[in-house]
Protein backbone atom coordinates (compact mmCIF):
# COMPACT_ATOMS: atom_id res chain seq x y z
CA UNK A 1 0.00 0.00 0.00
CA UNK A 2 1.12 3.56 -1.17
CA UNK A 3 1.89 5.72 1.71
CA UNK A 4 0.05 9.21 2.22
CA UNK A 5 1.98 11.95 0.75
CA UNK A 6 0.82 15.25 0.21
CA UNK A 7 1.28 15.87 -3.61
CA UNK A 8 -0.29 12.59 -3.98
CA UNK A 9 -3.48 14.14 -2.58
CA UNK A 10 -2.69 16.97 -5.05
CA UNK A 11 -2.10 14.51 -7.72
CA UNK A 12 -5.98 12.92 -6.83
CA UNK A 13 -7.57 15.84 -6.06
CA UNK A 14 -6.60 18.47 -8.89
CA UNK A 15 -8.12 16.33 -11.90
CA UNK A 16 -11.45 15.89 -9.61
CA UNK A 17 -12.10 19.22 -8.23
CA UNK A 18 -11.25 20.51 -11.94
CA UNK A 19 -13.57 18.15 -13.63
CA UNK A 20 -16.18 19.36 -11.24
CA UNK A 21 -15.43 23.24 -10.82
CA UNK A 22 -18.30 24.50 -12.76
CA UNK A 23 -21.29 22.16 -10.46
CA UNK A 24 -19.19 23.35 -7.47
CA UNK A 25 -19.29 27.21 -8.49
CA UNK A 26 -22.93 26.41 -9.63
CA UNK A 27 -23.69 25.17 -6.10
CA UNK A 28 -22.06 28.07 -4.10
CA UNK A 29 -23.81 30.89 -6.95
CA UNK A 30 -27.51 29.14 -6.29
CA UNK A 31 -26.50 29.25 -2.08
CA UNK A 32 -25.46 32.66 -2.65
CA UNK A 33 -28.45 33.67 -4.77
CA UNK A 34 -31.02 32.30 -1.86
CA UNK A 35 -28.83 33.77 1.13
CA UNK A 36 -28.91 37.19 -0.68
CA UNK A 37 -32.73 37.15 -1.50
CA UNK A 38 -33.93 35.52 1.40
CA UNK A 39 -31.13 35.84 4.27
CA UNK A 40 -29.87 39.24 3.57
CA UNK A 41 -33.44 40.29 2.34
CA UNK A 42 -31.60 41.90 -0.90
CA UNK A 43 -33.33 43.91 -3.75
CA UNK A 44 -35.51 41.69 -6.35
CA UNK A 45 -32.66 40.67 -9.39
CA UNK A 46 -34.56 43.01 -12.02
CA UNK A 47 -32.87 45.92 -11.05
CA UNK A 48 -31.14 49.43 -11.67
CA UNK A 49 -29.34 48.43 -15.09
CA UNK A 50 -30.63 44.58 -14.95
CA UNK A 51 -34.12 46.66 -15.79
CA UNK A 52 -33.00 47.93 -18.41
CA UNK A 53 -31.28 45.48 -20.06
CA UNK A 54 -34.27 42.89 -19.04
CA UNK A 55 -36.95 45.56 -20.27
CA UNK A 56 -37.35 44.31 -23.49
CA UNK A 57 -38.35 40.77 -23.17
CA UNK A 58 -41.83 41.82 -21.42
CA UNK A 59 -42.38 44.73 -23.28
CA UNK A 60 -41.92 42.21 -27.00
CA UNK A 61 -43.18 38.75 -25.49
CA UNK A 62 -45.94 39.65 -22.91
CA UNK A 63 -47.28 43.26 -24.39
CA UNK A 64 -45.99 42.66 -27.74
CA UNK A 65 -45.07 46.02 -28.11
CA UNK A 66 -41.03 46.89 -29.18
CA UNK A 67 -42.03 51.15 -27.92
CA UNK A 68 -42.29 49.91 -24.02
CA UNK A 69 -44.77 52.23 -23.93
CA UNK A 70 -47.03 49.68 -22.32
CA UNK A 71 -44.60 48.27 -19.63
CA UNK A 72 -44.67 52.25 -18.92
CA UNK A 73 -48.68 51.87 -18.32
CA UNK A 74 -48.27 48.60 -16.76
CA UNK A 75 -45.75 49.36 -14.17
CA UNK A 76 -45.81 53.43 -14.14
CA UNK A 77 -48.57 55.03 -15.26
CA UNK A 78 -47.25 55.67 -18.34
CA UNK A 79 -44.27 57.12 -17.84
CA UNK A 80 -40.99 55.77 -16.81
CA UNK A 81 -38.79 57.90 -13.86
CA UNK A 82 -36.65 59.53 -15.58
CA UNK A 83 -33.74 57.43 -13.69
CA UNK A 84 -34.58 54.17 -15.38
CA UNK A 85 -32.38 54.39 -17.89
CA UNK A 86 -35.26 54.71 -20.52
CA UNK A 87 -35.90 57.82 -21.81
CA UNK A 88 -37.56 59.98 -24.49
CA UNK A 89 -35.86 60.70 -27.69
CA UNK A 90 -36.35 64.56 -27.96
CA UNK A 91 -37.53 65.16 -31.87
CA UNK A 92 -39.72 61.97 -31.66
CA UNK A 93 -41.09 61.32 -28.09
CA UNK A 94 -40.60 58.07 -28.32
CA UNK A 95 -38.92 55.50 -25.64
CA UNK A 96 -34.79 55.17 -26.08
CA UNK A 97 -33.46 52.33 -23.64
CA UNK A 98 -29.80 53.49 -22.53
CA UNK A 99 -28.39 49.96 -22.94
CA UNK A 100 -29.11 47.48 -25.86
CA UNK A 101 -31.22 44.32 -26.89
CA UNK A 102 -28.09 41.55 -25.73
CA UNK A 103 -28.72 40.55 -22.37
CA UNK A 104 -32.61 40.31 -23.22
CA UNK A 105 -31.77 38.16 -26.32
CA UNK A 106 -29.65 35.73 -24.09
CA UNK A 107 -32.31 35.90 -21.38
CA UNK A 108 -34.78 34.55 -23.71
CA UNK A 109 -35.05 30.45 -22.64
CA UNK A 110 -35.14 31.36 -18.97
CA UNK A 111 -38.26 34.14 -19.15
CA UNK A 112 -39.64 31.81 -21.73
CA UNK A 113 -40.17 28.66 -18.85
CA UNK A 114 -40.54 31.27 -16.15
CA UNK A 115 -43.93 32.57 -18.47
CA UNK A 116 -44.88 29.52 -19.00
CA UNK A 117 -44.31 28.37 -14.87
CA UNK A 118 -46.22 31.97 -14.24
CA UNK A 119 -49.58 31.28 -16.77
CA UNK A 120 -49.04 27.60 -14.76
CA UNK A 121 -49.31 29.41 -11.10
CA UNK A 122 -51.68 31.78 -12.02
CA UNK A 123 -48.77 34.73 -10.87
CA UNK A 124 -49.14 38.15 -12.51
CA UNK A 125 -47.93 38.14 -15.94
CA UNK A 126 -46.61 41.34 -15.73
CA UNK A 127 -42.71 40.03 -16.52
CA UNK A 128 -41.57 41.21 -13.23
CA UNK A 129 -43.26 39.01 -10.41
CA UNK A 130 -41.35 35.80 -8.30
CA UNK A 131 -40.34 33.44 -11.24
CA UNK A 132 -39.27 36.24 -13.93
CA UNK A 133 -36.91 37.56 -10.88
CA UNK A 134 -35.69 34.30 -10.49
CA UNK A 135 -35.19 33.31 -13.79
CA UNK A 136 -33.52 36.61 -14.76
CA UNK A 137 -31.23 35.66 -12.03
CA UNK A 138 -30.71 32.22 -13.20
CA UNK A 139 -29.26 33.30 -16.49
CA UNK A 140 -26.40 35.80 -15.36
CA UNK A 141 -25.12 32.78 -13.09
CA UNK A 142 -25.49 30.05 -16.17
CA UNK A 143 -23.42 32.71 -17.94
CA UNK A 144 -20.88 32.81 -15.57
CA UNK A 145 -20.55 29.40 -15.48
CA UNK A 146 -21.27 28.74 -19.33
CA UNK A 147 -18.39 31.26 -19.53
CA UNK A 148 -16.44 29.25 -16.94
CA UNK A 149 -16.73 26.47 -18.87
CA UNK A 150 -15.50 27.24 -22.21
CA UNK A 151 -12.32 28.59 -20.52
CA UNK A 152 -11.80 26.04 -18.81
CA UNK A 153 -11.79 23.67 -21.85
CA UNK A 154 -9.71 26.51 -23.93
CA UNK A 155 -7.29 26.60 -20.62
CA UNK A 156 -6.77 23.11 -20.87
CA UNK A 157 -5.64 22.91 -24.13
CA UNK A 158 -2.56 25.12 -23.03
CA UNK A 159 -2.14 24.33 -19.47
CA UNK A 160 -1.53 21.15 -16.94
CA UNK A 161 -4.82 20.69 -14.51
CA UNK A 162 -3.25 22.37 -11.66
CA UNK A 163 -2.64 25.51 -13.08
CA UNK A 164 -6.20 25.75 -15.15
CA UNK A 165 -7.93 25.32 -11.43
CA UNK A 166 -5.75 27.54 -9.86
CA UNK A 167 -6.61 29.86 -12.65
CA UNK A 168 -10.64 29.15 -12.09
CA UNK A 169 -10.50 29.45 -8.63
CA UNK A 170 -8.62 32.72 -8.69
CA UNK A 171 -10.60 34.57 -11.67
CA UNK A 172 -13.80 33.44 -10.26
CA UNK A 173 -13.39 34.49 -5.97
CA UNK A 174 -10.10 36.66 -6.54
CA UNK A 175 -12.15 39.28 -8.49
CA UNK A 176 -15.98 40.45 -9.26
CA UNK A 177 -16.98 37.56 -11.38
CA UNK A 178 -18.94 35.92 -8.57
CA UNK A 179 -20.36 38.72 -7.47
CA UNK A 180 -21.84 40.02 -11.14
CA UNK A 181 -22.81 36.14 -11.33
CA UNK A 182 -24.99 36.27 -8.36
CA UNK A 183 -25.97 39.93 -6.34
CA UNK A 184 -25.60 41.32 -9.84
CA UNK A 185 -26.62 38.99 -11.93
CA UNK A 186 -29.03 40.42 -14.36
CA UNK A 187 -26.43 43.25 -15.05
CA UNK A 188 -24.69 42.90 -18.18
CA UNK A 189 -21.29 41.11 -17.27
CA UNK A 190 -22.10 37.78 -16.46
CA UNK A 191 -23.06 37.66 -20.43
CA UNK A 192 -20.43 39.41 -21.75
CA UNK A 193 -18.00 37.19 -19.72
CA UNK A 194 -19.16 34.80 -21.43
CA UNK A 195 -19.38 35.91 -24.90
CA UNK A 196 -15.88 37.28 -24.57
CA UNK A 197 -14.55 33.31 -23.90
CA UNK A 198 -16.83 32.28 -26.17
CA UNK A 199 -14.64 34.47 -28.82
CA UNK A 200 -11.52 33.69 -27.58
CA UNK A 201 -11.49 30.44 -27.69
CA UNK A 202 -13.35 29.91 -31.34
CA UNK A 203 -11.29 32.57 -32.72
CA UNK A 204 -8.66 29.83 -31.67
CA UNK A 205 -10.18 27.38 -33.83
CA UNK A 206 -10.87 29.44 -36.41
CA UNK A 207 -7.34 29.68 -36.83
CA UNK A 208 -6.80 25.95 -36.79
CA UNK A 209 -9.50 25.19 -38.84
CA UNK A 210 -11.51 27.84 -40.99
CA UNK A 211 -14.98 25.53 -41.49
CA UNK A 212 -18.32 27.15 -42.56
CA UNK A 213 -19.58 26.48 -39.19
CA UNK A 214 -16.99 28.03 -37.00
CA UNK A 215 -17.14 30.94 -39.03
CA UNK A 216 -20.51 31.44 -38.93
CA UNK A 217 -20.73 30.81 -35.22
CA UNK A 218 -17.84 33.08 -34.55
CA UNK A 219 -20.10 35.75 -36.97
CA UNK A 220 -22.98 35.00 -34.65
CA UNK A 221 -20.63 35.35 -30.88
CA UNK A 222 -19.60 38.67 -32.17
CA UNK A 223 -23.11 40.20 -32.90
CA UNK A 224 -23.99 39.31 -29.52
CA UNK A 225 -21.00 40.48 -27.97
CA UNK A 226 -22.13 43.78 -29.30
CA UNK A 227 -25.85 43.46 -29.03
CA UNK A 228 -24.65 43.16 -25.53
CA UNK A 229 -22.27 46.06 -24.92
CA UNK A 230 -21.65 47.81 -28.07
CA UNK A 231 -17.79 49.32 -26.86
CA UNK A 232 -17.53 45.40 -26.41
CA UNK A 233 -17.15 45.03 -30.59
CA UNK A 234 -13.67 45.97 -29.64
CA UNK A 235 -12.87 42.44 -28.88
CA UNK A 236 -13.42 41.23 -32.31
CA UNK A 237 -10.55 43.20 -32.87
CA UNK A 238 -8.88 39.60 -31.39
CA UNK A 239 -9.73 37.67 -34.82
CA UNK A 240 -7.48 39.34 -36.87
CA UNK A 241 -5.14 39.97 -34.56
CA UNK A 242 -4.73 36.47 -32.95
CA UNK A 243 -1.25 35.33 -32.57
CA UNK A 244 0.49 38.53 -33.83
CA UNK A 245 3.97 39.04 -32.09
CA UNK A 246 5.16 41.41 -34.86
CA UNK A 247 5.20 42.88 -38.41
CA UNK A 248 6.10 39.74 -39.93
CA UNK A 249 3.08 37.55 -37.98
CA UNK A 250 0.92 40.70 -39.23
CA UNK A 251 1.24 40.32 -42.53
CA UNK A 252 1.03 36.77 -42.51
CA UNK A 253 -2.78 37.33 -40.53
CA UNK A 254 -3.32 39.86 -43.05
CA UNK A 255 -2.32 37.36 -45.92
CA UNK A 256 -4.23 34.27 -44.40
CA UNK A 257 -7.52 36.43 -43.87
CA UNK A 258 -7.37 36.95 -47.52
CA UNK A 259 -7.11 33.92 -48.36
CA UNK A 260 -10.30 33.44 -45.89
CA UNK A 261 -11.85 36.59 -46.92
CA UNK A 262 -15.40 34.13 -48.06
CA UNK A 263 -15.94 32.69 -45.06
CA UNK A 264 -14.88 36.56 -43.40
CA UNK A 265 -17.43 37.64 -45.51
CA UNK A 266 -20.04 34.82 -43.94
CA UNK A 267 -18.89 36.11 -40.45
CA UNK A 268 -19.30 39.71 -40.99
CA UNK A 269 -23.10 39.13 -42.43
CA UNK A 270 -23.67 36.78 -39.38
CA UNK A 271 -22.40 39.68 -37.26
CA UNK A 272 -24.59 42.31 -39.16
CA UNK A 273 -27.48 40.43 -39.15
CA UNK A 274 -27.50 39.91 -35.09
CA UNK A 275 -26.92 43.30 -34.85
CA UNK A 276 -29.39 44.59 -37.21
CA UNK A 277 -32.60 44.48 -34.80
CA UNK A 278 -31.17 46.84 -32.62
CA UNK A 279 -30.30 48.85 -35.33
CA UNK A 280 -34.22 48.96 -36.65
CA UNK A 281 -35.03 49.78 -32.81
CA UNK A 282 -32.54 52.63 -32.40
CA UNK A 283 -34.51 53.75 -35.87
CA UNK A 284 -37.78 53.04 -35.10
CA UNK A 285 -37.04 55.10 -31.80
CA UNK A 286 -35.09 58.08 -32.97
CA UNK A 287 -35.16 58.30 -36.87
CA UNK A 288 -31.47 56.78 -36.63
CA UNK A 289 -30.04 54.24 -37.59
CA UNK A 290 -26.80 54.39 -34.76
CA UNK A 291 -27.64 56.63 -31.33
CA UNK A 292 -25.96 57.44 -28.41
CA UNK A 293 -28.34 56.18 -26.36
CA UNK A 294 -26.90 57.68 -23.57
CA UNK A 295 -28.13 61.12 -25.42
CA UNK A 296 -26.55 63.99 -23.76
CA UNK A 297 -23.78 61.48 -21.09
CA UNK A 298 -21.37 59.79 -23.30
CA UNK A 299 -17.53 59.84 -23.46
CA UNK A 300 -15.24 62.95 -21.81
CA UNK A 301 -12.25 62.08 -23.94
CA UNK A 302 -10.79 65.52 -22.51
CA UNK A 303 -9.94 64.02 -18.47
CA UNK A 304 -8.88 60.29 -18.92
CA UNK A 305 -9.54 58.75 -15.19
CA UNK A 306 -6.62 55.69 -15.27
CA UNK A 307 -5.65 55.54 -12.46
CA UNK A 308 -9.44 56.01 -10.73
CA UNK A 309 -10.59 53.23 -13.35
CA UNK A 310 -7.21 51.36 -12.27
CA UNK A 311 -5.61 52.06 -8.72
CA UNK A 312 -8.06 53.92 -6.81
CA UNK A 313 -10.22 53.07 -3.65
CA UNK A 314 -13.57 54.10 -5.04
CA UNK A 315 -13.64 51.49 -7.88
CA UNK A 316 -9.59 50.92 -8.97
CA UNK A 317 -9.80 47.39 -10.42
CA UNK A 318 -6.60 46.66 -8.74
CA UNK A 319 -7.52 47.55 -5.35
CA UNK A 320 -10.64 45.98 -5.53
CA UNK A 321 -9.30 42.40 -7.58
CA UNK A 322 -5.42 42.37 -6.50
CA UNK A 323 -5.44 38.93 -7.54
CA UNK A 324 -5.63 40.34 -11.11
CA UNK A 325 -2.06 41.65 -10.85
CA UNK A 326 -1.07 37.94 -11.03
CA UNK A 327 -2.24 38.12 -14.63
CA UNK A 328 -0.18 41.25 -15.41
CA UNK A 329 2.77 39.33 -14.36
CA UNK A 330 2.00 36.74 -16.64
CA UNK A 331 2.30 39.37 -19.30
CA UNK A 332 6.07 40.16 -18.84
CA UNK A 333 6.38 36.24 -18.15
CA UNK A 334 3.96 34.15 -20.93
CA UNK A 335 6.01 32.01 -23.32
CA UNK A 336 4.97 29.68 -26.16
CA UNK A 337 1.06 30.08 -26.63
CA UNK A 338 0.28 32.65 -24.10
CA UNK A 339 3.09 34.84 -26.09
CA UNK A 340 1.21 35.46 -28.80
CA UNK A 341 -1.91 36.59 -27.22
CA UNK A 342 0.41 39.46 -25.33
CA UNK A 343 0.35 42.00 -28.49
CA UNK A 344 -3.99 41.88 -29.17
CA UNK A 345 -4.41 41.58 -25.45
CA UNK A 346 -2.56 44.53 -24.44
CA UNK A 347 -4.11 46.83 -28.14
CA UNK A 348 -7.65 45.75 -26.75
CA UNK A 349 -6.93 46.36 -23.62
CA UNK A 350 -5.51 49.54 -23.84
CA UNK A 351 -8.60 50.80 -26.22
CA UNK A 352 -10.84 49.08 -23.70
CA UNK A 353 -9.13 51.01 -20.62
CA UNK A 354 -8.88 54.08 -22.40
CA UNK A 355 -12.87 54.13 -23.16
CA UNK A 356 -13.34 53.12 -19.59
CA UNK A 357 -11.92 55.83 -17.96
CA UNK A 358 -13.25 58.43 -20.19
CA UNK A 359 -16.66 57.11 -19.36
CA UNK A 360 -18.59 60.21 -17.92
CA UNK A 361 -19.09 57.95 -14.91
CA UNK A 362 -15.87 56.58 -14.73
CA UNK A 363 -16.96 54.43 -12.04
CA UNK A 364 -19.94 52.90 -13.45
CA UNK A 365 -22.12 53.72 -10.92
CA UNK A 366 -22.86 51.24 -7.64
CA UNK A 367 -20.59 48.15 -8.57
CA UNK A 368 -18.56 46.21 -6.67
CA UNK A 369 -14.80 46.41 -7.74
CA UNK A 370 -14.98 47.88 -11.24
CA UNK A 371 -17.24 46.02 -13.73
CA UNK A 372 -16.31 47.29 -16.81
CA UNK A 373 -13.46 45.30 -16.97
CA UNK A 374 -15.18 42.21 -15.88
CA UNK A 375 -16.55 41.38 -19.41
CA UNK A 376 -12.92 40.28 -20.10
CA UNK A 377 -11.71 38.33 -17.00
CA UNK A 378 -11.14 35.00 -19.74
CA UNK A 379 -8.27 37.38 -20.89
CA UNK A 380 -6.57 38.03 -17.96
CA UNK A 381 -7.26 34.10 -17.05
CA UNK A 382 -4.64 33.50 -20.02
CA UNK A 383 -1.93 35.36 -18.20
CA UNK A 384 -3.01 34.33 -15.15
CA UNK A 385 -2.13 30.83 -16.08
CA UNK A 386 0.54 31.51 -17.83
CA UNK A 387 1.88 33.37 -14.43
CA UNK A 388 1.67 30.20 -12.75
CA UNK A 389 2.85 28.00 -14.66
CA UNK A 390 6.03 30.49 -14.92
CA UNK A 391 5.93 29.98 -10.92
CA UNK A 392 5.53 25.95 -11.09
CA UNK A 393 8.82 25.86 -13.25
CA UNK A 394 10.68 28.04 -10.34
CA UNK A 395 10.32 25.82 -6.86
CA UNK A 396 11.41 28.60 -4.98
CA UNK A 397 8.43 31.13 -5.25
CA UNK A 398 6.05 28.27 -5.13
CA UNK A 399 4.99 29.26 -2.02
CA UNK A 400 5.21 33.01 -2.04
CA UNK A 401 2.67 32.99 -4.77
CA UNK A 402 0.41 30.29 -3.69
CA UNK A 403 0.30 32.75 -0.42
CA UNK A 404 -0.21 35.53 -2.30
CA UNK A 405 -3.34 34.02 -4.74
CA UNK A 406 -4.82 32.57 -1.54
CA UNK A 407 -4.97 36.44 0.54
CA UNK A 408 -6.19 38.18 -2.33
CA UNK A 409 -8.67 36.15 -3.32
CA UNK A 410 -9.63 35.99 0.18
CA UNK A 411 -9.66 39.16 0.65
CA UNK A 412 -11.61 39.79 -2.67
CA UNK A 413 -14.09 37.31 -1.18
CA UNK A 414 -14.37 38.76 2.41
CA UNK A 415 -14.85 42.19 0.35
CA UNK A 416 -17.70 40.65 -1.41
CA UNK A 417 -19.61 39.74 0.97
CA UNK A 418 -19.36 43.09 2.89
CA UNK A 419 -20.59 44.50 -0.20
CA UNK A 420 -23.91 42.30 0.27
CA UNK A 421 -23.78 43.21 3.93
CA UNK A 422 -24.74 47.03 2.21
CA UNK A 423 -21.16 47.85 4.43
CA UNK A 424 -18.84 48.79 1.41
CA UNK A 425 -20.33 52.35 -0.22
CA UNK A 426 -21.73 51.24 -3.65
CA UNK A 427 -19.94 54.17 -5.08
CA UNK A 428 -17.42 56.94 -3.86
CA UNK A 429 -15.66 54.74 -1.12
CA UNK A 430 -13.09 56.89 0.94
CA UNK A 431 -9.74 55.82 2.23
CA UNK A 432 -10.94 56.78 5.80
CA UNK A 433 -13.77 54.38 4.89
CA UNK A 434 -12.24 51.18 3.62
CA UNK A 435 -9.88 51.78 6.61
CA UNK A 436 -12.67 51.67 9.09
CA UNK A 437 -14.16 48.69 7.38
CA UNK A 438 -11.42 46.63 6.56
CA UNK A 439 -12.46 42.78 7.22
CA UNK A 440 -15.56 43.99 9.25
CA UNK A 441 -19.06 42.09 9.13
CA UNK A 442 -20.62 44.37 11.15
CA UNK B 1 -30.90 -4.46 -19.88
CA UNK B 2 -27.01 -3.87 -18.61
CA UNK B 3 -26.71 -2.42 -14.96
CA UNK B 4 -25.82 1.06 -15.99
CA UNK B 5 -28.76 0.99 -18.59
CA UNK B 6 -31.04 0.63 -15.87
CA UNK B 7 -29.86 2.71 -13.78
CA UNK B 8 -30.13 5.48 -16.29
CA UNK B 9 -33.20 4.60 -16.67
CA UNK B 10 -34.41 4.59 -13.40
CA UNK B 11 -32.65 8.56 -13.46
CA UNK B 12 -35.08 9.20 -16.12
CA UNK B 13 -37.89 8.12 -14.33
CA UNK B 14 -36.82 10.02 -11.40
CA UNK B 15 -36.56 12.94 -12.60
CA UNK B 16 -39.77 13.05 -14.44
CA UNK B 17 -41.90 11.94 -11.63
CA UNK B 18 -40.22 14.42 -9.55
CA UNK B 19 -40.91 16.94 -12.26
CA UNK B 20 -44.55 16.09 -12.42
CA UNK B 21 -44.86 16.27 -8.89
CA UNK B 22 -43.14 19.70 -8.95
CA UNK B 23 -45.91 20.86 -11.54
CA UNK B 24 -48.36 19.45 -9.92
CA UNK B 25 -47.76 21.28 -6.53
CA UNK B 26 -46.91 24.41 -8.46
CA UNK B 27 -50.14 24.62 -10.22
CA UNK B 28 -51.73 25.60 -6.90
CA UNK B 29 -49.51 26.20 -4.63
CA UNK B 30 -50.47 27.17 -0.61
CA UNK B 31 -47.84 30.25 -0.32
CA UNK B 32 -49.53 31.86 -3.43
CA UNK B 33 -52.17 33.47 -0.71
CA UNK B 34 -49.46 35.81 0.64
CA UNK B 35 -47.85 36.72 -2.85
CA UNK B 36 -48.62 40.78 -3.61
CA UNK B 37 -47.15 42.82 -6.33
CA UNK B 38 -46.99 46.57 -6.74
CA UNK B 39 -47.77 47.08 -3.19
CA UNK B 40 -45.71 48.50 -1.16
CA UNK B 41 -45.08 47.72 3.22
CA UNK B 42 -48.32 47.86 5.68
CA UNK B 43 -48.35 51.87 6.41
CA UNK B 44 -51.05 53.94 9.21
CA UNK B 45 -52.96 56.70 8.74
CA UNK B 46 -53.13 59.16 11.98
CA UNK B 47 -57.07 57.82 12.10
CA UNK B 48 -55.43 54.46 12.83
CA UNK B 49 -56.46 52.87 8.76
CA UNK B 50 -54.19 50.80 8.03
CA UNK B 51 -52.87 50.87 4.29
CA UNK B 52 -50.34 49.77 1.63
CA UNK B 53 -49.74 52.25 -1.44
CA UNK B 54 -50.52 50.53 -4.78
CA UNK B 55 -48.52 51.72 -8.16
CA UNK B 56 -50.23 51.44 -11.54
CA UNK B 57 -50.16 47.56 -11.56
CA UNK B 58 -51.04 46.24 -8.45
CA UNK B 59 -52.00 42.44 -7.63
CA UNK B 60 -53.13 40.54 -4.23
CA UNK B 61 -54.98 37.39 -3.27
CA UNK B 62 -58.30 36.10 -2.13
CA UNK B 63 -59.21 32.36 -0.67
CA UNK B 64 -61.45 30.74 -3.59
CA UNK B 65 -64.21 30.47 -1.42
CA UNK B 66 -65.05 34.09 -0.80
CA UNK B 67 -68.01 35.36 -3.17
CA UNK B 68 -67.23 39.30 -2.22
CA UNK B 69 -64.59 41.32 -1.03
CA UNK B 70 -64.70 45.07 0.25
CA UNK B 71 -62.18 47.64 -1.33
CA UNK B 72 -61.01 50.33 1.08
CA UNK B 73 -59.27 52.78 -1.13
CA UNK B 74 -57.96 56.11 -0.66
CA UNK B 75 -57.18 58.07 -4.36
CA UNK B 76 -54.35 60.39 -4.06
CA UNK B 77 -54.34 61.95 -7.54
CA UNK B 78 -52.50 65.46 -6.57
CA UNK B 79 -54.31 67.16 -3.91
CA UNK B 80 -54.48 70.86 -5.40
CA UNK B 81 -56.79 70.04 -8.11
CA UNK B 82 -58.67 67.27 -6.60
CA UNK B 83 -58.62 64.94 -9.82
CA UNK B 84 -60.00 61.82 -10.21
CA UNK B 85 -58.93 58.14 -11.16
CA UNK B 86 -59.37 55.28 -12.61
CA UNK B 87 -59.20 52.09 -11.18
CA UNK B 88 -59.54 48.84 -13.58
CA UNK B 89 -60.40 44.96 -11.09
CA UNK B 90 -59.93 41.74 -12.43
CA UNK B 91 -60.24 38.19 -11.06
CA UNK B 92 -57.90 35.84 -12.52
CA UNK B 93 -57.70 37.93 -15.50
CA UNK B 94 -60.91 38.42 -15.92
CA UNK B 95 -62.53 42.35 -16.28
CA UNK B 96 -64.57 42.87 -13.07
CA UNK B 97 -65.30 46.60 -12.13
CA UNK B 98 -63.73 49.72 -13.62
CA UNK B 99 -65.00 52.79 -11.08
CA UNK B 100 -63.61 56.24 -10.46
CA UNK B 101 -61.99 57.10 -7.77
CA UNK B 102 -62.54 60.69 -6.42
CA UNK B 103 -59.09 62.36 -4.62
CA UNK B 104 -57.92 62.66 -1.41
CA UNK B 105 -61.35 60.36 0.21
CA UNK B 106 -61.79 56.90 1.11
CA UNK B 107 -64.00 54.72 -0.22
CA UNK B 108 -65.21 50.95 0.16
CA UNK B 109 -66.34 49.27 -2.59
CA UNK B 110 -68.15 45.96 -2.75
CA UNK B 111 -67.35 43.69 -5.84
CA UNK B 112 -68.75 40.00 -6.11
CA UNK B 113 -66.18 37.65 -6.78
CA UNK B 114 -67.77 34.65 -7.35
CA UNK B 115 -67.36 32.98 -10.82
CA UNK B 116 -66.26 30.13 -13.06
CA UNK B 117 -63.96 27.83 -10.20
CA UNK B 118 -60.90 28.07 -11.01
CA UNK B 119 -60.19 24.63 -9.49
CA UNK B 120 -57.09 26.80 -7.22
CA UNK B 121 -57.16 27.52 -3.70
CA UNK B 122 -56.82 31.51 -4.27
CA UNK B 123 -58.17 34.21 -6.78
CA UNK B 124 -55.70 36.57 -8.38
CA UNK B 125 -56.59 40.01 -8.46
CA UNK B 126 -55.10 42.87 -10.36
CA UNK B 127 -55.95 46.25 -10.04
CA UNK B 128 -54.51 49.04 -12.75
CA UNK B 129 -55.31 52.56 -12.08
CA UNK B 130 -54.46 55.72 -13.50
CA UNK B 131 -52.87 58.04 -13.24
CA UNK B 132 -50.06 57.68 -11.21
CA UNK B 133 -47.25 60.31 -9.57
CA UNK B 134 -44.17 60.66 -8.43
CA UNK B 135 -40.65 58.79 -8.51
CA UNK B 136 -42.37 55.48 -7.07
CA UNK B 137 -46.03 55.72 -9.53
CA UNK B 138 -48.15 55.92 -6.34
CA UNK B 139 -51.56 57.47 -6.39
CA UNK B 140 -53.74 54.66 -4.30
CA UNK B 141 -54.24 53.82 -0.94
CA UNK B 142 -55.52 49.98 -0.85
CA UNK B 143 -56.56 49.92 2.97
CA UNK B 144 -57.51 46.01 4.22
CA UNK B 145 -59.69 43.67 2.12
CA UNK B 146 -62.71 42.26 3.74
CA UNK B 147 -63.95 39.35 2.40
CA UNK B 148 -67.36 37.41 3.05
Amino acid sequence: MRSFTFRRALQWLVPHVLRHFILITAVLGVLSLAWIRIGLHGDPPIRADGYTYYVYLPSWLIFHDTTFDSVARDCCGGEFAVDTGIVRWPSTGRYVNVHPMGVAVLMLPFFVVADLLTRWSNLPRDGFSLYYQYAAALAGLVYVLAGLAILRGWLRRHFRPGIVLATLVVITFGTNLFHYGTFDATFSHAFSFCLIAALLSMTERWWEAPRWITSLTLGLVVGLMILTRHPNAMFAAFVPLYGVTSWHTLRANVSRLWARRAKLAGMFAVTAATVSPQLAIYHAATGHWIVSSYGSFGFTFDSPHFSGVLFSVQKGLFFWSPALLLAVAGVAVARGWARMLVLPTLLVMAADTYLIANWWDWQFGGSYGHRAFTDALSLAAVFMAAFFEWTARRQRVVPDVAVAAVLTTSLSIVQMIQYWLRLIPAQDTTWEQYRQLFLRFH
Amino acid sequence: MTRRRALAASGVVAFLVLIAAAMTYLHDPPWIGSVTSGLRDWEQEPSGTRFRWASSHATFYVPSDRSTMTLSLEGVFGETDGRTGTIDITVDDRWLATFTLPDSEWIQRRLTIAGESTGRRYRRIDMRVRPTFGHRNLSVKLGEVALE
